[in-house]
């Protein structure tokens, strides 16, 4: 597939051309600047159109740049698109339609029938479930499994999981989207991001972060949000939503840029390009940062490591240290201040589960926290969900601690629950199952 | 760093044009320089492995040149293969011995009925030793081999050390070949010191060429065939066959993808490398598929393995040995398992029975009627061969010698799929794949018209302008990365 070049030189070299059509080439090429000119903007025009369509059909025959499903939201930081037809290759595959409220499920009327007992389910990626087919979500699954137990009852189990949630987005999408819907129970599926999720400490992502004041009360800080709205992106996204909602070719884009986001050559030179600045302080400066340890915290830690530390020796023959925990790799002085951290985080999120659970209460809606799995040595989030579990007592909510049911296959990706880090159709399957049993095994309903 | 990666895209024009800014006293210096940046990018203990390689056999092959008698070139020939073949063999059948003795020690010790230490299987002489295999060591310690062995034959070494280093590790063909030839490669440095237009332009086909066949065909093939070959016991008969055919394909596009992004890189350098393939599976015999596939290493492996083992010169039986062990040894240095040496062992009696087969078709009117038919000579034979290289493709893909017993199996004997998570033909359907067969097609069908027809007509307008150009290259490379799988796929061949 070699392009032949027409230049004088080459029909020279191969003597394939007599000088008669070589002077007539070299007539040709001293066309008026104006038609070269015209000849080139033309060409220029021709190719952008025919580039942009021809890209946009075969993108569209393969079903590419149909992933890029999240808007910008003045209240939760974003959302799923609404009404966007979503092919989903990440992980898994799956093709489906995001309703018009935003969720991953049918649409559901505000008024409910009389017979009707309402459960939503609330979560991030792993309850979206984007990797498996609509029907193979476990709030599907649930739904008919209720709906074939019950059969004088209707049931509608709302998949409310938003990709990239926090607890936090979770609470204020349950009292500013949900509560109208008037649930009679609501699930609140905890991954073990979550907590690093609701603070801004962790992650800087546009998203409303919560805080303690000094009354130990839950503040909201929408400054990531409010920045966010300002910025190029959203100011697009308001501009073009037909391009947004429409164009393949910027769903790649967009897609790939997330895709490449982790990259550490692609990060230099966006943040060179971007904030040349922040990136080199951050680079000099980072070195200097002395935290207050809090070492109360750490030796909590460390008596958790020992179950896991057994486990993981019987598995893989390697005895996790310190510094090799599933957090990832440590510094002993980032290890203090990170738990530092933690701990702060564990009471953040404690304090939005507590106003989650009496919103529910408010409104005759039981809560029900389903601790998801994770892998085996996630130690800080087995501390949580230790912490929720007692919470659960205290404030007389359920929960179910998902790990104790998953058969502790590591690593994650060659169990048959999970795709790469979400849950296959039989991983859905078991969290139906398993909920079923724990919640509904010896509930009556009339 | 990958030739598919963020990293290359950056590295390649970077390099490109400083190369032909730079002083022809330059250039060669700062090639080695970019080359050593390429094969350090990956692990940087490794960047002395090489320089360490590359004066051991400068050095030796300035010792044979200067030896007068025969008997001392040939004792230094010796020890310069001697300590190619052991860094090789350090590096990538240490374990292979020590796992083989460990198997054959607890095979005994069952038959036998003596009783092993129970910690004997995580003894640390009977254990995996942490050995990374080094990138590329394979194909440049075959290319150290050539070296030294054409110079004991009467060749000129490469006096300059630093274009010794440059052929030893430049960096398009230093971690996948094809393997170069010396004399081949050390006549082009410095004979182009003008950039070439027209090696730029075949340059970037080559380079998109490749990178639309790693990425859109081969790195979307892989789930396929992942699906299938981690679960070989899931498979059905039709699983096992579709399974296989999607692996012959991937480790075509990834490999000649690879290769053509080098040949391309190269070219862009003003270096032409030699082919690596030509169309393999419309090859007619097994014979005919070795001359269109891994091209280089087939002629390496003619040229220092099966002629010096006598080639077919000492008799038909002794022709046939020679295959047979040119062909396990080839098996060998693809990797240090069982199943590769079985595979190359499988090539070596197709071949043998390739060869018995056309003496029998020379003899016997029949079958020789029947082999100049024109079903046979153009379908027949090339269905036949892609179907025995199809069975060889078995035993190089599965992990192990039990998993590719359990796909020749399937494949043999009609089994029902017993439940992969998804089938393999909604495995297919669901990926860009139907989509980026049909652009692949059509890019044939459109380099046709653009190289036979369009010139008849003498439509001079319809070439286009350079801004055109750049933009048509742009969607071009747009289309490959929205076609590419969301996880970057390593090249098939960095593992061996």
């Amino acid at each position: 597939m070699t392009l032949k070049t027409n230049t004088i030189e080459n029909h020279k070299t191969k003597g394939q051309l007599s000088d008669a059509i070589v002077h007539r080439e070299l007539q040709n090429q001293k066309q008026p600047i104006f038609l070269r000119f015209l000849h080139i903007s033309l060409w220029t025009i021709a190719s952008i159109i025919l580039v942009v369509l021809l890209l946009e059909l075969s993108f569209d025959l393969a079903n590419v740049g149909e992933e890029d499903f999240l808007k910008v939201d003045p209240i939760f930081g974003f959302t799923h698109l609404n009404d966007k037809f979503v092919t989903f290759r990440t992980e898994g595959y799956s093709q489906s339609q995001i309703n018009n409220n935003e969720f991953r499920d049918n649409l559901y009327t505000l008024a409910k029938a009389k017979n009707t007992y309402r459960i939503v389910v609330l979560g991030d990626s792993k309850v979206a479930g984007f990797e498996v087919p609509r029907e193979n979500t476990f709030s599907k699954i649930l739904e008919r499994s209720l709906n074939e137990k019950y059969s004088q009852k209707h049931f509608e189990v709302m998949n409310c999981g938003m990709s990239g949630y926090s607890t936090g987005q979770e609470y204020l999408l349950f009292t500013q989207k949900l509560l109208k819907y008037k649930p009679d129970m609501a699930i609140l599926a905890y991954n073990f991001a979550d907590s690093d999720e609701n603070i801004p400490a962790m992650k800087a992502l546009p998203r409303p972060y919560f805080s303690l004041d000094k009354n130990n009360a839950l503040t909201i800080d929408w400054h990531f949000v409010d920045e966010l709205l300002n910025s190029r992106q959203a100011k697009y996204y308001a501009n073009f939503d037909w391009l947004h909602r429409n164009s393949h070719i910027l769903g790649m884009w967009y897609k790939t840029a997330l895709n490449v986001s982790n990259n550490k050559t692609y990060k230099i030179i966006v943040s060179l390009f971007d904030k040349p600045f922040n990136y080199l302080q951050s680079k000099v400066f980072s070195h200097y940062a002395n935290p207050n340890f809090d070492l109360s915290f750490r030796s909590e830690i460390q008596s958790l490591q020992i179950p896991v530390a057994n486990i993981a020796q019987k598995e893989e023959n390697k005895i996790p240290t310190i510094t090799n925990l599933s957090e990832g790799n440590l510094w002993a002085n980032e290890f203090y201040s990170y738990c530092q951290a933690r701990k702060y985080q564990e009471k953040v999120t404690a304090e939005i589960l507590k106003q989650f659970n009496a919103q529910c209460s408010a409104h005759h809606c039981p809560l029900v926290v389903l601790g998801l799995p994770a892998p085996n040595n996630s130690i800080f989030y087995f501390h949580e969900l230790k912490g929720i579990s007692k919470l659960a007592q205290d404030y007389n909510f359920k929960f179910i601690d998902l790990n104790k049911y998953f058969p502790s296959l590591a690593p994650m990706e060659k169990s048959p629950y999970y795709i790469l880090v979400h849950f296959s159709s039989a991983g859905h399957a078991l969290v139906a199952k398993t909920i079923m049993n724990q919640l509904f095994s010896q509930t009556q309903f009339k | 760093m990958l030739f598919n990666s963020l990293e290359y895209c950056i590295f390649l024009p970077i390099v490109v044009l400083v190369y032909w800014l730079l002083p022809k006293v330059l250039k060669v210096p700062f090639l080695v320089i970019a080359s050593y940046f390429f094969y350090m990018s990956w692990m940087k203990v490794y960047g002395l492995l090489l320089f360490g390689l590359t004066a051991i056999n400068y050095a030796f092959g300035l010792i044979i040149a200067n030896l007068k008698k025969n008997e001392f070139k040939r004792l230094a020939l010796i020890i310069g293969i001697t300590l190619n073949i052991g860094c090789l063999a350090i590096f990538k059948y240490t374990n292979f011995i020590l796992d083989s003795i460990k198997e054959s020690i607890l095979y005994l010790s069952q038959i036998l009925h003596i009783a092993v230490p129970i910690n004997f299987t995580s003894d640390f002489i009977c254990g995996s030793l942490p050995i990374v295999l080094p990138l590329g060591i394979s194909f440049f310690v075959f290319e150290f081999i050539h070296y030294l062995t054409d110079i004991r034959a009467g060749q000129a070494p490469i006096r300059n050390p630093l274009r010794f280093s440059l052929f030893a590790s430049f960096f398009p063909s230093q971690i996948a070949g094809p393997i170069k030839r010396y004399e081949d490669f050390d006549g082009q440095v410095g004979k182009q010191t003008k950039f070439n237009k027209q090696m730029c332009t075949q340059g970037i086909v080559l380079i998109t060429q490749g990178m639309f066949k790693k990425v859109a065909l081969g790195d979307n093939l892989a789930p396929i065939v992942n699906a299938g070959y981690a679960n070989p016991q899931l498979m059905g008969t039709a699983d096992a066959w579709l399974c296989t055919i999607a692996f012959a394909l991937q480790i075509y596009y990834d490999f000649s993808g690879y290769t053509d992004i080098g040949l391309g890189s190269a070219k862009l350098l003003g270096f032409n490398l030699p082919i690596n393939f030509n169309m393999p599976y419309l090859a007619t015999s097994l014979q005919d598929f070795w001359h269109r596939w891994h091209i280089s290493l087939s002629t390496w492996l003619r040229d220092y393995l099966y002629i010096p083992l006598g080639g077919s010169k000492k008799g038909s039986f002794n022709t046939l040995r020679n295959l047979v062990i040119t062909m396990l040894l080839g098996g060998l240095w693809h990797g240090a398992s069982w199943h590769f040496m079985f595979w190359g062992a499988f090539h070596g009696i197709g071949l043998v029975l390739n060869r018995l087969l056309e003496q029998a078709t020379s003899k016997i009117v029949v079958l020789n009627a029947f082999s100049k038919t024109w079903l046979w000579s153009t379908i027949g034979s090339r269905i036949f061969t892609f179907i025995i290289v199809l069975m060889s493709w078995v035993l190089f893909r599965a992990d192990n010698m039990h998993d590719a017993m359990t796909v020749y199996q399937s494949m043999f004997f009609y089994e029902p799929s017993h439940g992969l998570e998804s089938s393999i033909a909604d495995l297919f359907l669901h990926s860009v794949l139907p989509t980026a067969f049909l652009i692949y097609s059509m890019t044939y069908f459109s380099h046709w018209l653009i190289s036979n027809k369009l010139p008849q007509l003498n439509l001079k307008w319809l070439n286009p302008p350079l801004p055109a150009r750049i933009l048509i290259l742009a969607g071009i490379y747009l289309l490959i990365i929205g076609l590419a799988p969301p996880v970057c796929v390593p090249f098939i061949y960095f593992q061996f």
